[in-house]
């Protein structure tokens, strides 16, 4: 559905995308995560036609993307900072959306308003930060689209709006076989939604995943022996930590090749402890140079 | 399917109108205020005459105020190409950048165009309701909406260029607004620096040309004269060159800007050595120009000066803005290459490596040569050889005969090597020429204050000068619409001629002329005028006046068949006569700019208010005396006399001389 190939973007001599290929299935939702400055929002950008690459191309469903009109009109962009026209209300605005896209489906647009409860008469520059939010997904849902390419989706939104607005996401995606790619800091509010993660650290793409088969490949394994001079270093850990006769250590690999190292250790605790989206990142972005050892595990 | 691909998107379109329709309302005000107003006030009169009504469209640089809608359009309707946030909420809407720009520039002629035409509108229908020519009226008023709407158009795509080069709607606002004035700023003042380098420069260029080239909006004013067709046809053909290079430049640019570089200040490099280079130039001319006046006594030491300091501050500057920083001193190559540069230049021009100064035309090449001694001097066309250029001290001579053309070549020469005296002691200080060539090029030349005096009366004392001469003066005193010929001489009196009689009077002053020294010709001895009033045009009147131009004749003290001609002819008047001069009075002059107004009703005053102690000179050996005394402008008028002849009919004639004989100052007055 999406693929970018070798895609290089420069700000004068500083590289903020560096050849970078990913690949988004159709109808999945592809996390894209980084710390700050990583190039996530640039890359959003250009994968909407918004800016332009110094090098390599994106491609949705084949097509490139910048001045494509018709393949526009199937793409949808929610940036962080939203911009609606100024002294425009939330009627001026699908009104503007209706004749600007193809599809506008009206009665959708009443339904989630009957489920936001904001009055479309209202002017937008009034609203809070969290309801702009909300009026940017109200407009972009209706218009059906097959993309939606979403910076800091929710970032603002209060829990209980957070999980609605998601819902409608996943609604479209179930349903319409919609693809979504988003950009967060909420590591866990990703992980829920989340097909495919790829990460980003400075202008690389540092890995592309399943999530799920992420998930099976990296480890956080609380062991203790009997003996108290234990080495663990065969198995390559990311991470190591000892409190009195208990080593905690990430390590990647599947859990039989792992169980079969520690055996001939005789490990009198082997404890498989699932890691979170965000421990993911934090181990796979440290080998990268960034710094992390401070965070507790 | 939506018009996606199409020129202009409805929704953009829609959305700017509805926007921005406050700012066409403001404009439909502000032009009824400025333009509309001021013709509808015209039907209060009683005649409808349209050159007073056109008179109404503003030109020249007033034209500004009704251009800021074009102005504030080009920055608010692309202002999101400098703001983060919008660029990547309409850049990602399915509107490729062509037809963002297209429907901008048609929201754009919405705004603009239907206030102007509405207001041009009401006006018509008005203006022809109360009687002016509903035909001609239609006429003006299209070539005004038209001019108007491209100029306007021109505008926006000049803002909306500089708004593409920018990331900053103010800079973008200042360079729009500067840029309408750079150009001519620029060639103005380059002009009179070159002037100053180079004697025989010519500054007076062809001042209309230069503005309807470089500022062609200014020009609307003058283009809704229909009549004059050529004006109007370039008026319209530099206004449509400059709208097609401003939206090919403002399309181009906006489809080659990165988007990211909505924070840079200048957002393409090229750009930046524009703004330096230009910035540079305008403030080192200005500079050099402000230094050069200053040092009047040594101009070139001004203009070196100038230069210097003009390119030292203005690279810097332009620098510190264009890099964001005040570090410049890291530039300092750059900064000694540029400063070395303008001093190169300056250089190339004052010791003339060009070959500009020395080069006079080969006598062969030559098909015809204008001298003039022109106060206001020809703008761009060479004077036809029949009509009438003015009057002496505002002349123009085609000499098409080769002793003339060599004796002004011999002139050229020998202006290139003359000291300029920058004193105005004569009537003759500008030796200004312009030669046209067999193959069709011009050379022009203008030496002002030359020191040759030998030269200038050798042609000014040859027949081919004073043929030339005579037949403008001829065309003037002869000219078949004068309305009036009026004499004024030593005689004291003022006396308007009969008309038939021009004939003869030409003949009278041809002999004199002949005769005219060039010493005489250029000295300020004065002894009366002729002062000519030409019926302008068909003779239609303003109001009551009758719209004449008016020329002027030197009847110089040896015009004796002049003089005799006015005596026979019954003006004996005009011509001194000792026996009717009843009293005379000698009044110091200290200050000329701020003499004292001796009228006769003056000195009365200030008899009456004991000021002035004498009722005047009644001593016939006195004024026998006063009476003889030669007329000289040419001192130094702060140790000069006023001279005052009172004739026996209250008539006075008054003269300035320069020194007085002994035994006549005790008999100056005392004020």
């Amino acid at each position: 559905m999406i693929k970018t190939v070798d895609l290089t973007k420069s700000y004068g001599s500083f590289k903020a995308l560096d050849q970078i290929n990913i690949h988004v299935k159709k109808g999945s939702v592809y996390g894209m995560v980084g710390p700050n400055g990583a190039g996530k929002t640039t890359l959003l950008k250009i994968m909407t036609g918004v800016f332009r690459q110094n090098q390599g191309q994106v491609f949705i469903d084949g097509q490139v993307v910048e001045d494509h009109i018709s393949l526009k009109q199937r793409v949808r962009f929610i940036p962080d900072e939203l911009y609606y026209f100024p002294m425009a209300t939330i009627k001026d605005m699908a009104d503007f959306y209706e004749e600007m896209f193809d599809v506008f489906d009206r009665d959708r647009f009443v339904r989630i308003q009957a489920l936001l409860k904001i009055p479309i008469q209202k002017k937008i520059s009034q609203l809070s930060k969290g309801m702009k939010k909300q009026v940017a997904f109200w407009l972009a849902i209706c218009t059906k689209p097959d993309v939606m390419i979403l910076d800091e989706p929710v970032d603002g939104l209060d829990p209980v709006m957070r999980r609605q607005i998601w819902s409608l996401l996943l609604q479209d995606v179930a349903e319409r076989n919609m693809t979504v790619v988003v950009s967060s800091h909420n590591l866990r509010e990703l992980e829920d939604v989340c097909d495919y993660v790829g990460i980003l650290h400075e202008g690389k793409l540092l890995l592309e995943r399943d999530l799920d088969e992420m998930k099976s490949d990296i480890h956080k394994i609380q062991v203790a022996f009997e003996a108290s001079e234990v080495t663990l270093k065969s198995l390559n850990p990311l991470k190591e930590m000892q409190v009195g006769s208990v080593h905690t250590i990430i390590v990647r690999g599947l859990r039989d090749e792992i169980e079969r190292s520690l055996s001939p250790m005789k490990p009198v605790l082997v404890d498989f402890i699932p890691l979170t989206l965000e421990e993911i990142f934090i181990y796979e972005i440290g080998g990268e140079g960034y710094e992390v050892t401070n965070l507790i595990l | 399917m939506k018009l996606q691909t199409s020129f202009y998107n409805k929704a953009i379109l829609k959305n700017n109108i509805k926007r921005f329709a406050y700012i066409g309302i403001l404009y439909f005000v502000i032009h009824f205020l400025v333009v509309n107003f001021g013709m509808l006030m015209n039907t209060l009169g009683t005649t409808h005459h349209m050159d007073n009504l056109l008179y109404k469209i503003p030109s020249g640089w007033d034209v500004f105020i009704l251009f800021f809608l074009p102005v504030i359009l080009g920055i608010v309707l692309f202002r999101y190409i400098q703001d983060e946030k919008a660029l990547a909420t309409i850049h990602a809407f399915p509107v490729s950048r062509k037809t963002l720009f297209f429907s901008h520039m048609i929201s754009f002629v919405i705004l603009f165009g239907i206030p102007l035409a509405i207001n041009t509108l009401i006006s018509y229908i008005i203006l022809v309701s109360k009687g002016y020519p509903a035909l001609d009226l239609a006429l003006h008023l299209s070539i005004y909406y038209i001019g108007m709407l491209l100029s306007g158009m021109t505008i926006f795509y000049i803002t909306v260029m500089f708004g593409m080069l920018v990331g900053s709607s103010v800079l973008q606002a200042v360079l729009t607004y500067v840029m309408m004035v750079i150009p001519v700023a620029i060639v103005e003042f380059g002009k009179i620096l070159i002037g100053w380098t180079l004697k025989g420069f010519s500054t007076y260029l062809d001042d209309e040309a230069l503005h309807l080239l470089m500022t062609p909006y200014y020009t609307i004013g003058r283009m809704v004269d229909a009549s004059n067709t050529e004006f109007l046809t370039k008026g319209f053909l530099v206004i449509i060159i400059y709208l097609c290079f401003s939206v090919m430049a403002s399309y181009v640019l906006y489809k080659k800007r990165h988007l990211e570089k909505h924070h840079d200040l200048i957002a393409f490099d090229f750009a930046k050595i524009g703004f330096i280079g230009l910035l540079t130039v305008l403030i080192t001319l200005t500079l050099a120009n402000m230094l050069g006046s200053m040092f009047y006594e040594n101009r070139s030491l001004g203009v070196y000066v100038g230069v210097f300091f003009g390119a030292l501050i203005g690279y810097g500057v332009t620098k510190m803005i264009a890099e964001k920083t005040v570090r410049i001193f890291v530039y300092y190559k750059s900064w000694l290459v540029v400063v070395a540069l303008f001093m190169l230049a300056l250089m190339v021009i004052d010791f003339d490596l060009i070959g500009f100064e020395s080069h006079v035309p080969d006598f062969e090449d030559v098909a015809y040569v204008v001298y003039g001694e022109n106060s206001n001097p020809r703008q761009g066309r060479i004077a036809d050889k029949t009509v009438l250029y003015g009057s002496e001290g505002n002349f123009e001579l085609v000499f098409t005969e080769q002793p003339s053309i060599q004796e002004v070549l011999n002139l050229h020469e020998t202006a290139i090597h003359a000291e300029q005296d920058r004193g105005y002691n004569n009537r003759v200080y500008r030796l200004d020429l312009v030669y046209v060539l067999k193959n069709g090029k011009r050379i022009s030349r203008m030496y002002e204050n030359p020191q040759m005096e030998e030269g200038f009366a050798r042609l000014h004392e040859s027949e081919g000068y004073k043929r030339g001469r005579l037949k403008d003066i001829k065309a003037i005193l002869t000219h078949p619409k004068k309305s009036s010929i009026n004499i004024w001489g030593r005689g004291g009196q003022e006396r308007n001629i009969s008309l038939e009689k021009s004939g003869t009077l030409y003949e009278a002053y041809r002999k004199d002329f002949m005769l005219l020294s060039y010493k005489e010709e250029i000295s300020y001895d004065n002894w009366g005028t002729i002062d000519i009033a030409i019926t302008v045009g068909d003779g239609t009147r303003e109001g009551n006046y009758e719209i004449l131009n008016y020329h002027s004749l030197n009847i110089w003290p040896s015009f004796e068949n002049t003089k005799a001609w006015l005596r026979e002819n019954g003006y004996e008047g005009i011509v001194p006569n000792r026996k009717d001069i009843v009293s005379a009075r000698i009044t110091p002059v200290f200050n000329p700019d701020t003499e004292v107004d001796m009228s006769p009703e003056y000195v009365k005053d200030m008899q009456l208010q004991g000021m002035i102690d004498s009722v005047g000179i009644v001593d016939d050996d006195i004024i026998d005396i006063i009476y003889d005394l030669t007329y000289d402008y040419s001192k130094d008028p702060k140790d000069s006399y006023r001279i005052t002849l009172i004739y026996k009919d209250y008539g006075e004639y008054s003269f300035r001389v320069g020194e007085l004989p002994e035994i006549l100052k005790s008999y100056v007055t005392q004020y």
